[in-house]
């Protein structure tokens, strides 16, 4: 599978690095990191190329460079599934992850990745089941993402930035508190065109759980009723034009963590599930049925009339839900051509 | 500096192991090595070697051989430098063995991983034993790493692990052991022994099957790779596979879903009705998985989105908004999105992908606004009415960004290339370009291969060249190329304006310092003086429009990809032989894998389309191109450009003898001229002799190439034309011959079903000309029109299990069976 794995910090030093076959280049890390550096103007390294025969796969999280290199025909989704994997686990066990909290966990981190990759063959991959494996305590750093606003909606993750380790759970001094968070977080994509009209919207939708329930205890969890999910389902809600459609809630498609149960979920729309310690995605969904975007964009360009080497742009951003709610963190970017 | 500082961190570290090692043992003591040996590992991953304190690492963790954490530590620093010590590696390894036997699983688990890591290959004798004891331990974790242990030994010594007979007691493994997470590792022995096929059968793969949620993601991937390589002995087997698998497309990891989505395109691959409904089905998984906030697996997907796409592209035609670029997509997925978004377009929805396209044009990203006009481009390329996109490529030139504007020169060659017919209306924009406003190379070069190739249309053409000529040392090769043969093309069309400039190139291009150049300019010189009619065949020859680029990705590469699905190949777009060496573990291999190659019609130099067109009569003629530079008095190539600097320092007056030289000497193809050319000059000549040319006439050459091939018997109008009300109406009023099928194969079928534009295409290129089609199973309406009477002829193409059903309709029914026999053979070639 994989030959090598190796995290390296946002300018490039090597904070955790792991051979399993001998088959890699030593300079490996830094041929790989002046690649990503590097790639050319105004584009972005792609997750995966190959250097001189060796296939490097990295993701990027929290700034940091989670990378795997390999000479094999690997399935580059399951090389990416189990970076993105190891930087979950990562932070179930240490908080957070961030260079710091790396640096200062990282025999933890060679202990948990000891457990997940053998002879770079996937092992266990839940923070769940690692627990019985691991020894070391985290030492656990602040978390800077909540100081910095935005930060927290801008990497996707719901807004409960809550620092815990996932061995919190196993404490016996009393100190240990049985919490689960439930998140929503939803994106919204939409595209107005010139004249302010809305030409494409989607939602894309988590519901994002953490649990921190010592003895995993079974929780339920019930949607709404009115969920119609696909397009079989939304042929059966009725007769066309019947009006009843905007109080559904409609998604082209959605899917489920392993844990959960969804024996009631067709008559009763109820999830059902024994919450494995950790962060994990409990329902993740996507809808591109009409929504009503919280804003709307109008843009005015026209000449200035003082000046004839001048042009003005008028943005009008307008807020389209009532006055007893507030946006925070509303970030406005105009692209503009370089001077 | 450095190593002085790390020897000096070195010695310290040593010091303190020494310190810690002595005396008894106490809580306190025990939390200072802890943090000794993190500091130890520390230092080592940041490249610092720690192989010089083997010895004192091991006795300082000796003495408290108990403290689990420590003795991790203690394992993570041998295994990585036990290998730099050969001669502790005893010492070790008897360690490793006492820790094998301990009480606790977990121990004796880290000890036997690694005792395996150790990987040094007269040791094998002692890793045996432990890992034989391993297979049969009580504890899931000792067994599971006991099999990875196989694995290991059986890399450096594959002979040890047969003679053990270790592989029949991993296959018993495989089937009876009751942890999933054995049976995983299992698996990737069986796979790296690459004995999965005499193992496959049907009661190992159900029993996978029914077990397949307890299974890690990872386990599950494995178990699904051994599922697509499983031949199922009927289709109510490949339905109850496929029902077992259904939810696995509804899991959020991508690894799953695409391993799923490959045992379900392989099962189906010869039911195409089936096969239909798959793609159907892994739409809205596939679709959920692209739209998450992982760029990373979202990549994945769309480059498999994109094989499936450009194998099926009816399939994706009505989601093409989906592929719209989001503002804050990282490049990479643009660029993936614009391919796909090019792949799916078809003749319903090429408008709205063009407007979005659009868009994207005037993006201050130039990367992306390059990619957009490209995408444009190819879409151009593929949809019938070419025209209306072809105003909006003609658009770009008026962006006036520079890039853009050479982007577009580029792809209007390609399109002008394909479509010769559209010249009329795309040249009056082209020539209101500036040349000078062009500078990149490639550009340029499409520029000038535009300006050669329909420089009857465009007034300017000459002069415009001329421009470009005055600076040919300044020209990139590229350009000089095209330069040298667009103005042959162009005298060719317009002598008398031309004169002057051929002979400028011409003689610019004989003092030439590249070889390429120097060739062509005294190939085309020869070729004029000894006859312009057959210069004119081999320089400038009616070729006819292209159906297809040599640049395009081949239908066998494709399936080789599509065959290779869920793997690098699909992001490399290679098959994996093309990157993968299997020169061993440490071979060095030196295949530079380039990025992710651009798929469909890469843009290519005018000139490497006059090559290859001039490249098509080459055989045939007199003079082998490398005969070139002995003429010149048998001197090698670095020679040769130094007995033509002279010749270069002359410029100003060669150039003009060798003007006038074609003045007379060239029989120009207007009846103006001929008079001029029965006088010809004797070869005295004294641009000829300086050249050392003369010999070259009296050589006897071989007639010119014969004429292409012989017509097929059935000769039809490439460019027939039919309204489909016509078509109706005809095809109510006249007579159907007899009925005929043309017998195809399940696997031809879909590929018919499914590419519909190009088989059409494919059919176009014998004269038979789409005038509908759709459906499922497909429908096709063809018609025909012979070159030597105004007679119709009239298809209708009915796709069923069999193959395709065709009947035909003519005016003249003589016709109908040769245009059977022409029909099915345009069939059986595409299939």
């Amino acid at each position: 599978m994989i030959s090598q794995f190796f995290i390296l910090s946002p300018r490039g030093d090597t904070i955790i690095l792991r051979d399993y076959l001998g088959n890699i280049p030593k300079d490996s890390t830094e041929t790989f990191f002046r690649k990503v550096r590097f790639w050319g103007t105004g584009t972005d390294a792609p997750p995966v190329f190959q250097i001189e025969g060796v296939s490097y796969l990295h993701v990027k999280e929290a700034g940091l460079l989670l990378a795997a290199a390999t000479r094999e025909n690997v399935s580059p989704a399951v090389v990416l599934e189990l970076l993105k994997r190891i930087g979950g686990i990562i932070k179930d066990y240490c908080g957070v992850l961030s260079e710091e909290a790396v640096r200062k966990n990282c025999v933890l981190v060679y202990e948990l990745l000891d457990e997940i990759i053998d002879y770079g063959h996937p092992q266990s991959s839940s923070s769940e089941a690692l627990k019985e494996f691991v020894l070391n305590q985290p030492i656990l750093v602040k978390s800077h993402a909540r100081g910095s606003g935005g930060a927290a909606f801008s990497n996707g993750r719901g807004p409960t930035g809550v620092v815990k380790s996932v061995l919190d759970t196993t404490r016996t001094d009393g100190g240990r508190r049985d919490e689960i968070f439930v998140d929503i977080v939803e994106r919204l994509t939409a595209t107005f065109n010139s004249s302010g009209y809305l030409q494409s919207s989607q939602i894309d939708g988590a519901i994002v759980v953490k649990s921190y329930l010592a003895g995993n205890p079974a929780i339920r969890l019930a949607l709404n009723d009115d969920l119609l999910i696909g397009r079989q389902d939304s042929a059966a809600r009725g007769a066309w034009g019947s009006g009843g459609t905007l109080d559904l809630v409609q998604l082209d498609d959605c899917n489920f963590h392993e844990s959960v149960s969804l024996d009631r979920f067709e008559a009763e729309r109820m999830l059902q599930l024994v919450p494995p310690d950790g962060e994990f995605a409990l329902m993740q969904y996507r809808s591109t049925y009409d929504s009503k975007p919280p804003f709307r964009v109008y843009i005015d360009l026209e000449d200035d009339p003082a000046s004839p080497n001048k042009v003005l742009l008028i943005i009008k951003l307008r807020a389209e839900y009532g006055s007893d709610k507030s946006a925070s963190a509303l970030e406005g970017v105009v692209p503009m051509p370089p001077a | 500096m450095a190593s002085e500082k790390s020897r000096g961190e070195v010695g310290e570290l040593r010091s303190q192991l020494m310190r810690l090692s002595g005396g008894g043992s106490n809580t306190e003591k025990i939390a200072q090595k802890r943090d000794l040996f993190r500091r130890l590992i520390m230092l080592g991953t940041i490249g610092q070697d720690m192989s010089s304190l083997f010895m004192q690492v091991i006795t300082c963790a000796a003495s408290d051989s108990q403290d689990i954490v420590l003795k991790k530590s203690l394992f993570q620093y041998i295994t990585t430098y036990a290998n730099a010590n050969p001669d502790l590696m005893l010492l070790t390894i008897n360690m490793l063995l006492k820790d094998c036997g301990e009480q606790d699983p977990t121990i004796r688990g880290l000890a036997l991983r690694s005792l395996c890591s150790l990987t040094i290959s007269n040791l094998t004798e002692y890793l045996m034993a432990p890992i034989q004891r391993g297979l049969q331990d009580r504890h899931p974790y000792v067994r599971r790493t006991a099999v990875m242990g196989v694995l290991k030994v059986h890399n450096f010594d594959a002979e040890a692990v047969r003679n053990a007979g270790m592989l029949e007691t991993v296959r018993e493994l495989l089937t009876s052991d009751a942890d999933p997470m054995v049976v995983s590792n299992c698996m990737s022995v069986i796979q790296k022994v690459g004995a999965v096929h005499e193992l496959l059968s049907k009661d190992l793969l159900y029993s996978l099957l029914n077990r397949i949620k307890e299974f890690s993601e990872w386990a599950q991937c494995q178990v699904l790779d051994f599922v697509s390589r499983y031949v199922p002995e009927s289709k109510e087997e490949v339905y109850d596979i496929m029902n077992a698998l259904d939810d696995r497309l509804s899991t959020p990891n991508s690894a799953v879903v695409l391993a799923t989505v490959k045992v379900f395109l392989n099962l189906t691959l010869s039911m195409p009705y089936d096969h239909q409904q798959v793609l159907e089905r892994i739409k809205d998984p596939l679709m959920t998985l692209t739209s998450r906030d992982h760029y990373e697996t979202a990549y994945v997907v769309l480059a498999h989105f994109l094989v499936i796409a450009q194998r099926a592209p009816v399939i994706f035609s009505s989601i093409y908004t989906s592929f719209y670029c989001r503002m804050n997509d990282p490049s990479y997925i643009k660029d993936l999105k614009l391919q796909l978004l090019s792949a799916v377009a078809d003749d319903g929805n090429a408008y709205e992908i063009v407007t979005e396209l659009t868009e994207y044009v005037t993006d201050i990203n130039e990367h992306l606004s390059r990619e957009a006009v490209r995408a444009v481009g190819r879409i151009a390329l593929e949809v019938q009415d070419v025209t209306g996109l072809l105003d909006r490529l003609l658009g770009f030139l008026e962006l006036g960004k520079s890039k853009v504007t050479a982007e577009t020169l580029i792809q209007m060659k390609d399109l002008l290339r394909r479509y010769p017919h559209i010249a009329e209306v795309a040249i009056a924009s082209v020539a209101s370009i500036s040349p000078q406003d062009v500078d990149e190379p490639e550009a340029r070069g499409a520029f000038i291969w535009i300006l050669g190739e329909h420089g009857n249309h465009i007034q300017d053409a000459p002069y415009l060249l001329e421009l470009l000529a005055v600076d040919w040392t300044s020209q990139a090769v590229v350009v000089r190329l095209a330069l040298l043969t667009a103005a042959a093309k162009l005298f060719f069309a317009r002598p008398p304006e031309c004169q002057a400039l051929l002979g400028s190139v011409l003689s610019s291009a004989a003092a030439d310092t590249d070889q390429d150049i120097h060739d062509r300019g005294l190939f085309y010189y020869r070729l004029l003086r000894r006859s312009v009619e057959e210069a004119q065949q081999v320089i400038s020859p009616t070729v006819a429009p292209l159906s297809s680029f040599a640049e395009e990705q081949s239908p066998e590469m494709m399936d080789r990809i599509f065959e290779e699905f869920n793997s690098l190949s699909v992001i490399y777009r290679r098959p994996s032989q093309a990157f993968i060496k299997d020169g061993g573990p440490s071979g060095t291999a030196s295949e530079t894998g380039g990025p992710i190659t651009v798929p469909g019609p890469k843009a290519n130099g005018a000139a490497m389309a006059a090559a290859a067109a001039a490249a098509s009569h080459a055989p045939a003629l007199p003079l082998p191109v490398d005969e070139g530079s002995s003429l010149l008095g048998g001197h090698d190539d670095d020679d040769g450009s130094d007995v033509l600097r002279p010749t270069s320092a002359a410029n100003s007056h060669t150039g003009d003898l060798l003007v006038e030289t074609f003045a007379e000497a060239v029989t120009a193809p207007g009846p103006a001229s001929s008079a001029a050319a029965q006088q010809a000059p004797p070869v005295s000549d004294p641009m000829a002799d300086l050249l050392g040319l003369s010999s070259t006439y009296s050589s006897p050459s071989p007639p010119p190439p014969p004429p292409s091939p012989q017509p097929p018997v059935l000769a039809l109008r490439r460019d027939a034309q039919l309204q489909p009300a016509v078509f109706q109406q005809l095809w109510g009023r006249l007579q159907a011959s007899p009925t005929f099928t043309v017998p195809l194969s399940a696997t031809a079928m879909t590929a018919i079903q499914h590419r519909q534009q190009e088989f059409c295409r494919a059919v176009a290129g014998r004269g038979i000309v789409r005038v509908a089609s759709g459906g499922n199973p497909v429908k096709f309406y063809f018609h025909a029109q012979p070159v030597s009477s105004t007679g119709r002829l009239l298809l209708e193409v009915l796709g069923s299990a069999q193959g395709l059903k065709v009947t035909i309709k003519a005016e003249d029914p003589t016709l109908a069976v040769s245009l059977q026999e022409l029909f099915s053979e345009a069939v059986t070639s595409f299939a």
